[in-house]
């Protein structure tokens, strides 16, 4: 700090009011400060003498002066006038720099200037304490500075921004912020960056002059403002894009979008020509090939020449529309061609004549030019197409066969030509009536007519199976089995219209009655049999009528040879009126109500047959029992009983035999009620055979309550209990006293069973008292409900 | 005393149920199992108790109409129970002999076969104590184990009135049971709520109600380790109440007391053969509600009443019974009854023979004698022995069967009944009566018993004679019919 030089005071700073202020005090006033003048001075006077060191200025200082002034320490009049406190020109002579900046007119001091230094500063507070008053530093308006404190500014403590000399401050945010991005975007700080939220905020990208959606979007800062670049207004977008293609001068957006690179959109219509239909889906490099966006051909063969599938036709557009190349273009083939296309030609496309579509010049005109496989496999070469067809349908044929004199009726009208005429077969190129005669082929109705093997779906009633009279010369047919396979084997001749018909094929017509006039006339069930049954192989004559050439003796020549002993043709089984004592078995007792089968089926009846004894029980019932029972089955059951063989009933057993008689309702058992196969026999005990129900709850015992007659209710004596029922016990279910099935045990007194009426009955005081000797009270011929 | 607060619509309830009856036995189930019974009984009694603390009037007489209902019917997934209770006063002395108690009344559905079964309705409840009520249970069984749940309100109060319908006592429980061969083993518990009506003196009123609730359980178990052993077990617990009457007769309190032991038993039946039983058993109960009498020294001269005492007991008891000729069983007792106040040590026996002579004359006979053993202070009047026996023979004709004989019980503490009678005197205690009015046995008595069953029908008819005082009689006719049918 430099000392004031002793005229230190230029006029203009110093005016004369400030003394004329000082001085002019009221009389009282300025006595009193005279008297304490005079008083300070005398005190510094005694007081220097007195300590022998420093000086009465000391003794005079209020305090020591701040570490600014420390310099001028002792020295008053450096900051003191006389009578004049600290004028602002004593500040200002030393602070020269906010002298000039009020000058200037700059800085916070020029906005306050019309004020006291000491209004706001102070000193002798301290060598460590603020020059600025408390006061002026909560009131200091920052906003006067020319830098408003806002939002996280408002909060920070002076020291946090003023570090060094304000002079040397400025306002831009990096002289206070660290540069995170060392300066490669910039010093405009505020470009990026508000002051309400520094680091977690930037501007909106809402308002980035580049739209950073689309392709833009999660693009980093720095990826395009690299070393502060592109950060003007309006940025060009080949400033960071590389244009890949040349040929155009035009703006990079003129057909991309920020959205997305691509697809592109180019308004062709600007161009000079307009995209039709498909080429405005098509890729831009299919026509601008190289990005080559001028002086590109609108010819169709420029771009479509690898499109061009046939032998050159001329221009594309002859035929083809640019709107859709695979439709039918503007070619009309019965106008510009020689051929005329009508009936079914017109729904024919255009590959089904003109094949890979390479050459449609060399397409003859002819129908076998494209229809010869056709008539071939329909019917073989029979000439010119159109003398039977049109082009409406091939199938409508115009052929009229009774010209051939072999007019089709019945079935044969809708019989394919080829079934009768197999035009490979014979080898024949034409079909014409002046030749010989047709090369017949063997009906194979199976391949023929493959959709049935049923010749009745070939012949419908409807007419004479006709025959012409034709021979060779004339070309007409011969006989049925020159097309008709004869699966009689000619057993019948070739006279097949005695029996068939063209309408139906089968039946035929040698039904029932005509058969009456065989050696076999049908009855009973042969009038039902198919004839296939007996005529093996279609096989019809000769045909013996012995029963045994059609039917197996099942019996094995056992019972002779002459079926109809037992047998009538009406039905074969059953037999009636068979007595089958004859055959040394009298069925009686169960046998009498089976059936044949039951005993002569598929399961018993090759055992009977190979059986040395068919009699045999053994042969038809197999034991349900150990083998210690013997094998004379007849020794314990009776069939002629009339009952079950395995029912006891029918039992010759005396089972009373075993200790364990049969009684009531066992009398009426299966044996296999209490006898299982193959196990031991019962030991006679109840619970061999019946489940405990009690759980174990009662005596093992049964009969002493179950009898065999009456299992579910009791017979029990329940005198034998040692508590006889008496009264209402008689009728009272079981059940109520022996709760959960729990026999024994039961308390015989009263209140075992009656605890719970003990409970129902009023709180008496007998009651109360807990007595349990209902007798005292109650009878068991009626407890009475109190 | 105020009349019985019964509802009017237990009597349109009755009727309904007896509707309900008629037509469920006029068209029986035609598939599925039922069973039911209906009996009607008639009784007719004339006392007098002139003796100390007898009170006034001194002759009582009674006459009412008994009925029950009882249907219990399987149809199907469903069943139907009911169980109906009611007495009808005819004539007599006695107010509240009226009683119309659905025990009850409910509608099973068997949801899973053989596993799962739901109701809903009145039904008695798994509990220590009798607790029919209201309310939706289920029982669910699964191999040996079979639970029930229940939870609704309590039905009917212990002291045998309906809870009127616009009141709840809430009830819950719920038990499990293990059934295995020749053992099984129950536990149950249950809360519920519970209106005491206690009895007070004086007044019109005589009556106050107390609602406390209660928890109690038990577990039972039944254990047969070899044929000719048995031994069945239970324990009760219970939240018990006693209520105190004091200082004066208008003043009563009920006291509700912890869970402890409400009732326990042990019986052991051992038959080493066909003609000998061993049983030994063990007993030991506390009262529900009872009074515990008067906390100062008010009562008067002729007032029962049985201060500071807690109704308990336990008994030890060995029996053994021997078959005779195949003619029926002698037993012998001896009986140790322990109370707080006393010990009574019986010994008796009795004789139960049939078929004798004469076709099917049988006899029955038995006689005990009470010796009394009053703890030191607590001697009473009652301490004293009493013998009493009862002899009868009878004799079968078919379907008949007719007993006449003999018993003479002298109780020196004579039973008191629930039933009160109107008490003409404001300041005198509520007197309890005499149950001579409706209690056989009691006293000196001629007996005459006729008893009709033919199938599943019944009638009967009970006649007694004091012998004491021939004005006292009794009159007893029952008629009634069982159903079963199962198809």
């Amino acid at each position: 700090m430099q000392r004031l030089p002793a005229n230190r005071f230029p006029a203009h700073r110093f005016p004369a009011n400030r003394f004329s202020r000082a001085l002019s005090c009221t009389s009282g006033l300025w006595l009193s400060r005279a008297v304490f003048i005079l008083l300070a001075i005398g005190i510094g006077f005694v007081g220097e003498a007195h300590a022998g060191k420093g000086s009465w200025r000391a003794l005079m200082s209020p305090g020591p002066v701040g570490t600014g002034h420390s310099e001028i320490a002792g020295d008053c009049e450096q900051c003191h006038m006389t009578f004049s406190g600290v004028p602002d020109e004593k500040c200002l002579y030393c602070h020269t720099g906010i002298a000039e900046r009020i000058d200037m007119a700059v800085g916070f001091h020029a906005s306050v200037s019309d004020q006291d230094c000491v209004d706001c500063h102070t000193d002798h507070r301290g060598e460590d304490e603020s020059l600025t008053r408390e006061a002026a530093r909560k009131d200091f308006d920052h906003d006067r500075t020319g830098f408003p404190l806002q939002f996280l500014h408002a909060s920070l403590e002076c020291s946090a921004c003023h570090t060094g000399s304000i002079r040397e401050m400025n306002s831009a945010c990096a002289d206070c912020h660290e540069d995170a991005h060392a300066r490669t975007f910039g010093t405009d700080c505020g470009s990026c960056h508000i002051a309400s939220s520094w680091p977690q905020m930037l501007k909106p990208l809402s308002v980035h002059e580049v739209p950073v959606h689309g392709g833009h979007e999660g693009l980093d800062c720095g990826d395009c403002h690299l070393n502060g670049d592109h950060l003007e207004p309006v940025v060009p977008c080949a400033d960071c894009h590389q244009q890949a293609h040349g040929g155009t001068d035009s703006a990079c957006d003129t057909c991309h979008q920020v959205e997305g690179f691509k697809p592109a959109s180019f308004d062709h219509d600007a161009c000079t020509c307009a995209l039709p239909e498909d080429h405005q889906t098509g890729d831009c490099l299919s026509c601008h090939a190289g990005w080559n966006f001028v002086d590109t051909p609108t010819r169709c063969s420029a771009c479509h020449a690898a499109d061009e599938t046939h032998r050159p036709l001329g221009e594309c557009s002859q035929c083809h529309f640019a709107t859709s190349w695979e439709k039918e273009g503007q070619f009309q083939h019965s106008r510009d061609s020689r051929f005329r296309l009508d009936g079914e030609h017109l729904g024919v496309s255009c590959d089904g004549c003109h094949g890979d579509l390479t050459d449609f010049r060399a397409v003859p005109e002819e129908c076998s030019g494209c229809h010869a496989e056709t008539g071939r496999v329909a019917h073989g070469d029979f000439g010119d197409c159109a003398g039977c067809h049109g082009t409406d349908s091939f199938e409508n044929s115009t052929f009229d066969h009774s010209t051939t004199g072999f007019p089709l009726t019945g079935r044969h009208v809708d019989t394919p030509c080829q079934a009768c005429h197999e035009a490979e077969a014979s080898g024949r190129s034409e079909f014409l009536p002046s030749e010989p005669v047709f090369e017949l082929v063997v009906l194979d109705v199976a391949s023929n007519h493959p959709a049935s093997n049923d010749p009745a779906s070939i012949h419908p009633a409807s007419s004479e199976f006709m025959f012409a009279q034709h021979d060779e010369t004339s070309g007409g047919v011969r006989e049925c089995v020159d097309c008709h396979d004869d699966v009689h084997g000619g057993s019948v001749g070739n006279d097949c219209a005695s029996c068939h018909t063209t309408d139906v094929w089968s039946p035929s017509t040698f039904d029932v009655q005509r058969h009456s006039e065989t050696a076999l006339p049908l009855e009973g069930a042969h009038a039902q049999t198919d004839c296939a049954a007996c005529h093996l192989g279609g096989q019809l004559k000769p045909l013996a009528s012995d029963c045994a050439s059609c039917h197996l003796d099942r019996h094995a020549g056992k019972l002779g040879d002459d079926c109809a002993d037992c047998h009538n043709a009406v039905a074969f089984s059953p037999v009636p009126d068979f007595d089958h004592a004859v055959t040394g078995f009298e069925l009686d007792g169960p046998h009498e109500s089976l059936d044949c089968d039951s005993c002569h089926g598929p399961s018993l009846g090759p055992s009977m047959v190979a059986a040395e004894d068919a009699t045999e029980c053994g042969v038809c019932h197999v034991p349900t029992h150990s083998e210690d029972l013997g094998d004379n089955c007849e020794s314990c059951h009776e069939p002629k009983r009339g009952v079950s063989f395995a029912d006891a009933r029918g039992m010759a057993f005396a089972h009373e035999t075993t200790g364990f008689p049969l009684e009531r309702r066992h009398s009426n058992l299966p044996c296999s009620s209490c006898h299982a196969v193959n196990t031991a026999r019962p030991t006679g005990r109840c619970a061999d055979c019946h489940l405990d129900p009690h759980a174990g709850g009662m005596s093992s015992e049964c009969e002493l309550c179950h009898q065999p007659d009456r299992w579910r209710l009791a017979r029990f004596d329940h005198s034998s209990t040692g508590w006889p029922l008496r009264g209402r016990h008689q009728v009272t279910p079981c059940a109520w006293c022996h709760l959960n099935q729990r026999w024994v045990g039961v308390e015989t007194d009263c209140f075992g069973c009656h605890a719970l009426d003990a409970a129902r009955a009023p709180q008496n005081a007998n009651h109360a008292f807990g007595a349990t000797d209902c007798a005292d009270c109650h009878s068991l011929w009626g407890w009475r409900i109190r | 005393m105020s009349k019985r607060r019964l509802p009017c619509s237990w009597f349109n309830g009755a009727r309904l149920l007896i509707c309900v009856l008629l037509v469920g036995f006029a068209s029986p189930a035609q598939a599925g199992s039922y069973q039911g019974e209906v009996v009607l009984d008639y009784f007719r009694s004339q006392s007098r108790n002139d003796g100390p603390g007898a009170g006034t009037p001194a002759e009582l007489s009674a006459q009412d109409l008994g009925s029950r209902f009882l249907v219990s019917a399987r149809e199907g997934r469903f069943s139907f129970v009911l169980d109906y209770h009611g007495r009808e006063a005819l004539s007599g002395d006695v107010e509240n002999s009226t009683l119309r108690l659905l025990y009850a009344g409910y509608l099973e559905y068997e949801a899973i076969p053989g596993r799962l079964h739901l109701k809903a309705g009145r039904f008695l409840a798994p509990s220590t104590v009798l607790l029919p009520v209201d309310a939706v249970g289920l029982n669910y069984q699964r191999a040996r184990w079979k639970a029930s749940l229940f939870g609704g309100r309590r039905g009917v109060l212990t002291s045998r009135r309906n809870v009127p319908f616009d009141e709840f006592l809430p009830a819950a429980g719920g038990a499990l049971n293990w059934q295995g061969t020749n053992k099984s083993l129950q536990g149950v518990v249950a809360y519920a709520e519970e209106d005491a009506i206690l009895l007070k003196g004086g007044g019109d009123d005589q009556e106050l109600d107390r609602r406390y609730g209660s928890w109690n359980g038990y577990i039972h178990g039944w254990f047969r380790p070899r044929a000719e052993l048995t031994i069945v077990g239970r324990l009760s617990m219970a939240e018990r109440a006693g209520f105190v009457l004091g200082p004066d007769w208008e003043d009563v309190e009920l006291d509700l007391q912890a869970l402890d032991l409400f009732n326990g038993s042990l019986f052991v039946e051992y038959r080493p053969n066909r003609s000998l039983r061993w049983r030994y058993d063990v007993h030991t109960q506390r009262a529900s509600v009872y009074r515990q009498g008067l906390t100062e020294d008010k009562q008067d001269e002729g007032a029962l009443s049985f201060e500071d005492e807690e109704p308990k007991f336990t008994d030890h008891r060995l029996r053994a019974t021997v078959q005779t000729f195949s003619r029926g069983w002698v037993r012998a007792e001896v009986r140790l009854r322990s109370r707080p106040e006393r010990n009574e040590t019986r010994f008796g026996a009795a004789l139960d023979l049939h078929d004798v002579s004469l076709g099917r004359l049988f006899l029955r006979g038995r006689v005990y004698h009470d010796v009394i053993d009053p703890e030191s202070g607590h001697e009473t009047r009652f301490d004293v022995d009493r013998t009493y026996f009862s002899g009868s023979v009878g004799m079968p004709f078919r379907s008949l069967e007719t007993e006449i004989g003999v018993s003479r019980l002298r109780r020196e503490a004579s039973p008191y009944s629930g039933r009160t009678v109107r008490n003409s005197e404001p300041d005198a205690p509520t007197r309890q009566d005499d149950l001579g009015l409706f209690t056989l046995e009691t006293d000196s008595i001629a007996f005459l018993r006729l008893f009709y069953v033919r199938g599943l029908q019944f009638a009967g008819a009970d006649f007694e004679l004091n012998l004491d005082d021939r004005d006292e009689l009794r009159l007893y006719l029952q008629l009634g019919t069982r159903w079963e049918r199962r198809n």
